[in-house]
């Protein structure tokens, strides 16, 4: 199997290089601010072939010597059309002015149609379109845009968790510039990490995984940030209901040296804090900073540095002072902190017009901690003890990778590379202080210890290599392999994944579409609850618990009607082994020291259709999504062996978008208003509650067996048995944007979550002999966002 | 001022915001009411049952569910007798006593529930070999207590070819003092037999009791060799070993010498381990803590409840205390 794959690519490089044409190749880049622009296409009239740019702005086409109709587009900006005539490779930068043309754009792979691309089960959104949709709290989010995407499905109530195509959480690779982010949440998962105003580019991939992308089971969420204007000085502020943000770009060494800066901080803690008892101090407030400068050696060399971190912190401390005598006191401190750091150093240089080079090293570190300490003072023996408590856990990350594009024609794309991250797992560690001291006596005593899982340190080492090919004019295949390795303690897992996508297009405007991939997962996260919170556990697979393996298989079809409307129609078919579930009564809070005993292996199948069609053109734009499908699990030791649905089974779910621009056949409106509404409905999720009581003996003592005495025992029959009530919520918001030609422009958006105050359930639960629901946030919620650009 | 503020407007508000609480009116899929049966039987005590039957999740569960109109038919396998048990208002009896090795199969019939059944073996008598004491240590725990850990090695007739399953409890006659919380100076003695505190450093075991944990489960993969030999730690709080309790400055003046040790090893079957084992899971663990709620695994067909054979062997131990 093997050979013939190498026997495939020998031939398809043998192909490649009998081609002799000339190469065109360079950047895309915004012609206002240098940014890069990733998916943008470049294209020949003349001989009807094209290109698009990669992940860093680099394109290469090679064309028959002679006369050349270049043609560029992207999304927002007017296309660029340019006569040239070339008889030797050539370099030429292509810049983009922003625009009207395709302004109307919603969502879209790039500007190449969808139609026509090999890839699918894959949508890029744009960061400017999603801050015209209502933002929980005011906070624009990507996160919460890509939920409402067909095949995406949303945690609990208000998070930001993502359930594609039948996966858990933790099959999603999220991407910051290349880096996996860990733990993508803020404030319990109600808002994600990423802020939208230092984001450049969303990628959403549910399938047809290309070979380059290893790690995760269910999807990949690539984010790329900004790089900064390296032509003049920009800014941006906000501030909102719950957090302000403050956005600097500009050049350091203009058209060389280019930075942004970006920080945003919540303030409900200090807003709070004046209303505190005075024996009373707390809070809890979330922060982020996305920093990255630029520096361009020459046209061909690019070095960029990036660096992310973002934590969330809540404190309290009470002091309560003796009754008696007033210099006895007693103060607790309690802490919990979590938070993401992500370094990124990033070098591309452009060997040839043909083959394009990135290094990319990278350094991730995810923690979690939380402490408790009690410091008591007795005035009458002047005796001070000091207790602390405290709980550890996180990932650390070092990475290498190295990647090549290589395009020796327009017919081919071919990418390969090879990296190792190395992981560093710290599962949770406890440690405990205490001393007692006093005047006489400088320590009267004190005790301390440790203990908790110890570290694992593991190598996951990968190599790729793809190919996006045509064979005619109606058939696109992209076909690759990516091999790995995964070390672990004395254990190496070593696995292939081959990959396969193929696009025919059946007319101008349709296309079939079919893909399979091949995917191996080798962390696991440990999820205590439905929302995301901090105390979560990465782990590694382990020798008892081997990686997680999924194939997919998805066939589709796209069709475009007159560039306004899009439609497409997939199917898909998932099958995922090595899977763990937490066993009956599991608790993060329980007993069981090791990890590993608290959880099942089993495996898990996912299927199910997905509709989706885009309005793309006009005053009024959006989407409807409609998901059908079903997500089960089995597990040996778990439900008597029997097949149950998997918490997030939701057989339908909906996503309506609209966003409405009243202004926009205006001339030169004072202000550009628009209003922005999404509807989503979800089949409820499946929970296990029990269905019958009975009462027994308690047999947890043989010595002392007490017949008489009767223990009552809620029986369930089976695990996720119960659908709750269905999800269903309709948000609303105003934009107005001030359209001016003076340096500071002002914007203005209201919103409102949760329109018509469903309730919606987030937890169920039986007491006092009836099911009772608990909702969050069961009222209409408004924000506000006042933002000035400058 | 600030505090009143804080109390009116910002909790309520908070409260408001993010937490709505209904009773929700939806029918719950609930299975036709079954049988449960309550039966541990030992070669050592006469046959005696006792039988309820489930009730919707929405009902009270009282004594006054239980089932005393039932024929329950006890089925000796080995030798392919019959009897039935009559009832005497509470349980379901029989003059007689289970045999060791003998496989039992019950048989429930009532005309409002379906048939249950289940199978079960009463399991060979057998011996403890002897109990030895590895080592002790005291340790201050962040609590305040201080415990003395006392580490021990029973050994056992462990049958062959058999998988086996355990439990093990301790006990130690001795006085307990109870400290008046309101009043530390007011401290009553008494006697009794008091359950020890017991733990092992493998994870597979489980610790089972509650949060005071009495018991070890095990089974055979935890011995340490063929020839039943369990390594397992006892904890006391050194306040309940005290000798003498000076009320007045609420400290230990002595400490006992020693006390006598009771261990209680129970062999059973998996169906009566994994009854025990998720028992105790339900109790400790059913709680919103829970990732999934746990489930009690019976092991009665079209029923619930337990129905299983179990023999108990006992051995004690003077253990002298060394406590610094």
């Amino acid at each position: 199997m093997k050979s013939k794959l190498f026997l495939l690519f020998f031939i398809v490089f043998s192909y490649a290089f009998s081609q002799k044409n000339i190469t065109i190749s360079g950047y895309v880049e915004d012609k206002d601010t240098g940014e890069k622009l990733i998916g943008a296409t470049v294209y020949d009239k003349n001989t009807l072939k094209g290109t698009i740019t990669n992940v860093y702005g680099f394109y290469s086409l090679t064309l028959p010597a002679g006369d050349v109709q270049l043609e560029a587009s992207y999304v927002g900006y007017d296309n660029f059309t340019e006569q040239v005539t070339i008889s030797e490779n050539t370099f030429k930068n292509i810049l983009l002015s922003a625009g009207e043309s395709l302004e109307e754009v919603v969502v879209s792979s790039s500007v190449e149609s969808t139609v026509e691309k090999t890839q699918m089960s894959a949508i890029t959104i744009p960061v400017s379109k999603v801050a015209k949709l209502p933002a929980f709290f005011g906070e624009v989010d990507v996160i919460k845009a890509v939920q409402l995407l067909p095949g995406v499905q949303s945690g609990g109530e208000g998070t930001t968790g993502l359930y594609v195509r039948g996966g858990g959480p933790d099959q999603n690779l999220i991407l910051l510039d290349g880096v996996p982010v860990y733990n993508p949440n803020h404030l319990f998962g109600f808002f994600s990490v990423f802020n939208s105003a230092a984001i450049n580019n969303v990628e959403l991939i549910k399938g047809g995984f290309p070979a380059r992308y290893n790690g995760r089971v269910s999807s990949v969420l690539d984010i790329r940030m900004k790089e900064g204007n390296n032509k003049e000085l920009k800014g941006e502020a906000s501030i909102g209901l719950l957090s302000s943000k403050l956005t600097l770009e500009g050049p350091i060494i203009k058209d060389k040296t280019s930075f942004i800066i970006s920080g945003r901080r919540t303030y409900a803690d200090l807003l709070a804090q004046p209303f505190l008892p005075a024996d009373q101090n707390g809070g809890y407030y979330f922060y982020d900073i996305n920093a990255k400068i630029n520096h361009r050696f020459s046209d061909k060399s690019t070095l960029f540095l990036s660096f992310f971190s973002g934590s969330d912190a809540a404190n309290f401390f009470l002091r309560n002072e003796g009754e008696i005598n007033k210099q006895d006191f007693n103060e607790t401190r309690l802490f919990l902190g979590w938070g993401n750091t992500i370094s990124t150093l990033r070098y591309n240089h452009i060997i040839s017009e043909k083959l394009f080079f990135n290094f990319t090293g990278t350094y991730s570190r995810y923690g979690f901690e939380s402490s408790t300490k009690v410091k008591s003072y007795a005035a009458n023996t002047t005796t001070e003890t000091n207790i602390e408590i405290g709980t550890n856990s996180g990932i650390f990350d070092f990475g290498g990778k190295l990647e090549f594009d290589y395009i020796p024609n327009s017919n081919h794309y071919i990418r390969f590379g090879l990296g190792d991250t190395y992981h560093t797992f710290k599962p949770g560690g406890f440690n405990f202080r205490s001393s007692a001291s006093n005047n006489q006596n400088a320590v009267s005593g004190s005790s301390s210890f440790d203990f908790g899982s110890s570290d694992i340190y593991t190598h996951e080492i990968f190599a790729f290599i793809e190919d996006d090919f045509k064979i005619g004019d109606k058939l696109k295949i992209n076909a690759g392999i990516n091999a790995n390795l995964f070390l672990v303690k004395e254990q190496t897992y070593r696995n292939i994944q081959p990959r396969l996508a193929v696009n025919y297009l059946l007319k101008d405007n349709l296309s079939l579409k079919g893909s399979y991939s091949k995917m191996y997962q080798f962390v696991h996260l440990l999820a205590s609850g439905a929302i995301g919170l901090p105390n979560d556990l990465w782990v590694p697979i382990t020798d008892k618990l081997p990686p997680v393996d999924a194939d997919q298989i998805a066939l589709g079809s796209v069709l475009n009607i007159d560039n306004t409307y899009e439609i497409s129609l997939e199917g898909y078919y998932k099958t995922m082994n090595n899977l763990i579930e937490y066993k009956d009564g599991a608790s993060f809070f329980g007993n069981a020291s090791d990890w590993q005993e608290k959880v099942e292996l089993g495996k898990g199948w996912a299927y199910g259709a997905e509709l989706f069609v885009q309005k793309k053109v006009g005053k009024t734009t959006g989407w409807l999504g409609y998901t059908l499908s079903w997500s089960n699990r089995q597990f040996e030791n778990l439900n008597n062996n029997e097949i149950f649905p998997y918490k997030f089974d939701r057989r339908h779910d909906i996503s309506f978008v609209l966003v409405h621009e009243f202004t926009k056949t205006k001339p030169n409106p004072k202000y550009d208003v628009d209003l922005g509404m999404t509807w989503v409905y979800g089949t409820g999720k499946s929970v296990t509650l029990p269905t019958s009581k009975f009462a027994t003996i308690a047999p947890n003592s043989f010595y002392n067996l007490d017949y008489n005495s009767d223990v009552t025992i809620d029986n369930f029959t089976g695990r996720n048995n119960f659908r709750e009530p269905a999800y269903h919520r309709l948000d609303l918001s105003l934009n107005f944007k001030q359209n001016t030609t003076k340096r500071f422009k002002k914007e203005f958006s209201i919103s409102v979550y949760n329109a018509y105050a469903r309730q919606n359930p987030f937890y169920l639960y039986v007491d006092n002999n009836s099911l009772k629901q608990l909702s969050i946030f069961g009222i209409p919620i408004p924000s506000f966002v006042y933002r000035l650009t400058f | 001022m600030k505090k009143i503020v804080y109390n009116l407007i910002f909790i309520p508000l908070f409260l408001l915001l993010f937490f709505c609480e209904r009773t929700l009116d939806i029918d719950i899929q609930t299975d036709p009411p079954k049988i449960a049966v309550s039966a541990l039987f030992t070669s050592d005590s006469l046959w005696q049952l006792k039988l309820s039957n489930t009730a919707f999740i929405f009902d009270e569960v009282t004594s006054s569910k239980k089932i005393t109109d039932a024929t329950v038919k006890i089925t000796n396998n080995n030798t392919n007798t019959s009897f039935t048990l009559p009832n005497d208002g509470t349980f379901y009896r029989y003059n007689k006593k289970p045999i060791s090795g003998h496989s039992y199969t019950i048989n429930v019939t009532h005309p409002n529930y379906p048939e249950a059944s289940a199978t079960s073996k009463v399991p060979y008598p057998f011996d403890i070999r002897g109990i030895s004491e590895e080592s002790q240590v005291t340790l201050n725990f962040f609590d305040g207590n201080t415990f003395l850990r006392m580490d021990l090695d029973i050994k056992f007739e462990e049958e062959q070819g058999e998988e086996n399953y355990y439990m093990l409890e301790v006990t130690r006659k001795g006085t307990v003092f109870d400290i008046d919380p309101l009043n530390p100076s007011n401290v009553f003695e008494r006697e009794e037999i008091v359950p020890v505190e017991i733990r092992s450093t493998n994870p597979g075991v489980l610790s089972s009791g509650g949060q005071d944990r009495i018991s070890l489960l095990f089974n055979d993969q935890f011995l340490n060799d063929n020839n039943g030999s369990f390594n397992f730690s006892c904890y006391e709080i050194l306040l309940d070993l005290a000798d003498e309790y000076d009320t007045i400055t609420n400290t230990i003046k002595s400490y006992k010498v020693s006390d006598k040790y009771y261990f209680y090893l129970t062999k059973m079957n998996k169906d009566l381990y994994n009854y025990s084992g998720s028992f105790d899971n339900y109790t400790t663990n059913n709680n919103p803590f829970a990732l999934q709620p746990p489930r009690v695994i019976s092991n009665i067909e079209n029923g619930v409840g337990i129905f299983a054979g179990y023999t108990t062997s006992v051995d004690s131990l003077e253990i002298k205390y060394k406590i610094n």
